[in-house]
């Protein structure tokens, strides 16, 4: 049963390129880009560790208005979804749900448009940043299956104080390619908290692909959260791709917990002078869990900077991959540059395979990167149960210890509890760590 | 930094210092590649059948094979056709038994590279198998090691002397479809050299050799097949200076250790090939696979490398380390400069129980050169415990100069400890600021800061290496680099 990524675009309907809509014209140029190929295979290098033999599995669905297969969960309530401070947006299997989300939408300073592909607005330039990665076969797929998509624009000198939260949510009978493109473009000098949630039922076993374009205009700063934890059927790949122009900070954390096999692809650019950004990530596997991490920091010009930091916690036979790669140009002097990937092995048949790659053409640079790979102290273990902890409890604390670094640099309280919870279990613990 | 500069600029004008030809007769193999030309290279080297159908099979993988295209280098597409596979010098029908009987000429030439021979025998201790161009030419010492059982011999003689060894490890380590370069040599080569230690000795002198390339359009395809049985220790040296010439050479060399229970080889290298001039025309390309097998308990290979020539080099020494408690080392100085490129680093495979290995990288950039580390880092899921550390420094000397890690670990056991880290920078103004407000002239400032930078790797080597490596680092920093 193999059914390839032709055999995906034999679905879809022609693209008409001759309406002069730019985004069928989009469509077709990403038409052509792909129609040749199939999904990557691991002879290439950067899907070396990743294979997407399990997509050929499923006979996927390509989603869209009229048909999303069957929702398995009774219908959602706006109140399911509402947190204090926050500026929640629901989509469910791809699709934006207005009735669901908040309605402040168009607050003071701020331009939250789910933007319906077909009526796209000319005005924000959406063309020139969908065309940046039409090469890659995943990003001509989202455009070519594009359900919804969303665009955050934020008013020159205004900081948002709520955070803006998008909850999406997967949860469909049928197998189902969703496809989702988020951007969120900062005006000079704005302030914004965004966080993206993956979710989904556990019975569903779909396939989502979101492309997130950030645009950070001069001295603006953008904190983007993103946490995914589709459940262990699903396939997930996603893409952020950022441009940090002067005086910006880009602050990403991506947080990976769910779904079969998880790919996230994070390439930033820093394009201006003072540019900063700072890219972490925490994952957990278990079971057969697939994680996968790629990430690209381009100093495109001089005096820009950045700090990585990426930890892995691979249990049962799950397997990790983060590749992570810094690049400063050539003339791009005073640089500064650190890396680091730290691993925890946590059973026998756990793997991790990780790749910090530098690739430097100026002199005057600062770049270090560490790789470590090794398993929970014995030492350390026993005296916490010589302490009267409970196997389990002092597992749990350790491997938290080791995943704090990530956590604690999370300026978001709500999201900081949710993961410490995730980690220590029950609430026990997570009090003896707030008394601590 | 305008002295910087300066000095810069002074050392990619510096002109190779080991460059001159010495003009002796050849018998070469017409150009090209086919059955024909292997045919008549076994024949001239009056090979047995065996080894004929090894090399015609290997010439079959070749054909199926294509040239890699992964590494960080760019060089313009090499003709295959247009390489002549064998060049000997005519002296090859009457062996010299002595050095008097040695070509004068040849003699000349070592006498520029200033390796006189004689001296070497009486005060370095050290037997020498010279491969020039591509038969060997002069053994030393044979008699010394043979009392001992240590052969070492060209390995031409080793197929006829000792064929059931050749016959036993060839090929095993590095098999001759392990990739494009491989293939190639396993079809074509021409010489190289050939050791055993046998059980429970330890070799009495540092086994030496030097590989000299002279004659134009000459391919070298040297093979190298070292073995240790148990319980044994040897120290192997390898060394290499090529004549000035203005076309490019190809240099694809196989070297294989076997290291059985309780054993060790010591593999060092001091390579400072012609690397092209100030253009990048012409320079020497050196596409090597270099590979140790650790076959039993607590067997141990430590490769050492000082790479400072080449036009391009493309060479990752490595080890499997499949027995218990087995230990493999690399340590490695790259320096490039004008263009030069270079993608080295080394694979340490962790497959038996405790296994360790340790990798130190040193790369100089200067000029406009790339230069890459690229190493791996596997352990697979029996190798319980096994540990790993890793450390890859660069020193970015010139703006134009580039420097690039690519790392790749992969780990699949819980109790697998392993350690990497590297950084990229430049000399630090603070500390040359130290050195020049003692008095220090730039040039030595330079110097020092450098070889303080590579030392790590410099004591890994034996004495008489240590001081060329030096010497050799030393020449080519010499007026120059910030």
């Amino acid at each position: 049963m193999t059914n390839s990524l032709q055999a995906l675009l034999q679905k879809l309907p022609e693209p008409n390129s001759d309406t002069g809509d730019w985004l069928e014209r989009l469509r077709s140029d990403a038409l052509k880009i792909i129609s040749s190929r199939d999904y990557p295979s691991t002879k290439e290098e950067s899907w070396k560790y990743t294979s997407l033999h399990d997509l050929r599995k499923n006979d996927y669905l390509i989603a869209d208005e009229r048909n999303t297969g069957a929702l398995l969960k009774k219908p959602y309530s706006r109140d399911d979804f509402l947190e204090a401070d926050k500026l929640h947006l629901v989509f469910i299997n791809g699709f934006f749900q207005p009735n669901l989300s908040t309605d402040e939408l168009l607050e003071n300073g701020i331009k939250i448009r789910p933007t319906k592909t077909k009526k796209a607005d000319e005005k924000c330039n959406l063309e020139t940043i969908l065309k940046a990665d039409l090469s890659e076969t995943f990003s001509a797929l989202n455009i070519l299956t594009l359900c919804d998509s969303l665009l955050i624009e934020v008013e020159k000198n205004r900081k948002i104080e709520k955070v803006i939260k998008l909850i999406l949510i997967g949860e469909s009978s049928e197998p189902l390619l969703k496809s989702l493109r988020i951007i969120v473009k900062m005006n000079e000098n704005s302030h914004a908290r965004v966080v993206e949630e993956y979710r989904s039922h556990d019975k569903d076993a779909g396939l989502t692909n979101v492309v997130t374009n950030l645009r950070l205009g001069q001295n603006s700063t953008l904190f983007h959260h993103r946490l995914q934890m589709e459940s262990m059927n699903t396939t997930h790949i996603g893409k952020i791709d950022a441009q940090v122009d002067s005086g910006a900070s880009l602050y990403s954390d991506s947080i990976v917990m769910g779904s079969k096999l998880s790919r996230v692809d994070i390439d930033v650019s820093l394009s201006g002078r003072a540019a900063y950004c700072r890219l972490n990530g925490l994952f957990t596997g278990i079971n057969d869990q697939h994680i996968d991490h790629h990430t690209t920091i381009r100093h495109l010009v001089g005096e820009t900077h950045s700090d990585e930091l990426y930890r892995g916690i691979l249990d049962d036979n799950s397997r990790g991959i983060f590749n992570g790669k810094v690049v400063v140009s050539a003339d791009a002097q005073k640089i500064s540059a650190r890396q680091a990937s730290n691993n925890l092995l946590l059973s026998k048949l756990a793997e991790i395979d990780t790749k910090p790659e530098l690739e430097i053409y100026a002199d005057d640079v600062k770049c270090a990167h560490g790789a470590t790979v090794g398993q929970l102290d014995e030492t350390a273990l026993f005296y916490l149960r010589s302490r009267g902890l409970s196997y389990k409890d002092a597992r749990a604390l350790l491997i938290y210890a080791f995943a704090e670094k990530v956590i604690e640099s999370i300026p978001l309280p709500a999201l900081r509890q949710l993961l410490e919870n995730k980690f220590l279990g029950h609430n026990q613990m997570s009090e003896f760590i707030q008394q601590g | 930094m305008s002295t910087n500069a300066e000095e810069i600029d002074s050392l990619v004008n510096q002109t190779y210092e080991a460059g001159f030809y010495t003009d002796i007769e050849q018998e070469f193999a017409p150009p090209g590649l086919n059955e024909e030309t292997i045919r008549f290279i076994s024949k001239k080297k009056e090979e047995p059948e065996w080894l004929l159908q090894w090399r015609l099979k290997a010439y079959k993988q070749f054909q199926e094979m294509t040239e890699p295209k992964w590494a960080h280098v760019e060089y313009p597409p090499i003709d295959f056709q247009d390489i002549s596979y064998y060049a000997a010098p005519k002296s090859d029908e009457d062996r010299p038994k002595s050095l008097d009987e040695v070509d004068p000429k040849l003699l000349e030439t070592y006498e520029k590279l200033g390796i006189p021979l004689e001296e070497q025998k009486v005060l370095a201790g050290v037997a020498v198998d010279i491969v020039f161009d591509s038969v060997s030419v002069h053994t030393t010492f044979r008699e010394k090691l043979a009392e001992v059982g240590v052969i070492f011999c060209s390995f031409s003689e080793a197929v006829k002397d000792y064929p059931e060894l050749v016959k036993k490890y060839l090929g095993t380590v590095v098999p001759a479809r392990d990739n494009f370069y491989s293939a190639l040599n396993s079809a074509v080569f021409s010489d190289g050299s050939f050791v055993y230690i046998p059980k429970n000795t330890r070799c009495p002198m540092e086994l030496s050799t030097y590989f000299r390339m002279n004659a134009m359009n000459t391919g070298q395809f040297e093979r190298t097949l070292i073995v240790a049985d148990e319980g044994s220790y040897v120290s192997y040296l390898e060394g290499c200076t090529a004549p000035m010439r203005d076309e490019n050479q190809l240099h694809a060399a196989v070297v294989e250790l076997v290291v059985l229970k309780d054993a060790e080889i010591k593999y060092s290298t001091v390579q400072n090939w012609y690397p092209g001039d100030e253009e990048g025309k012409g320079g020497i390309y050196n596409f090597v696979t270099k590979r140790g097998d650790c076959r039993g308990d607590r067997s141990k290979i430590s490769w050492t490398q000082v790479e400072t020539g080449s036009a391009i080099t493309w060479k990752y020494p490595s080890c499997i380390l499949r027995g218990e408690d087995s230990i493999g080392e690399f340590y490695s100085v790259a320096l490039t400069n004008n263009l030069q490129q270079a993608d080295t680093g080394t694979k340490m495979i962790h497959l038996g129980k405790g296994s360790n290995s340790t990798i130190i990288s040193k790369g100089i950039s200067a000029g406009r050169s790339q230069n890459a580390y690229r190493g791996l880092v596997r352990v697979g899921g029996s190798a319980e415990n096994a540990r790993n550390y890793t450390q890859c420094d660069s020193l970015l000397l010139g703006d134009k100069s580039a420097a690039h890690t690519f790392p790749y670990i992969e780990c699949k056991t819980p109790s697998a400890q392993i350690e990497h880290e590297a950084s990229t920078s430049k000399i630090s103004d603070d500390q040359l600021f130290y050195l020049r407000s003692r008095g220090i002239g730039q040039e030595d400032a330079i110097n020092m800061i450098v070889n303080g930078f590579c030392k790590e790797v410099f004591k890994e080597l034996p004495m008489e290496f240590a001081v060329e490596a030096q010497k050799l680092l030393g020449i080519s920093l010499e007026g120059s680099i910030g």
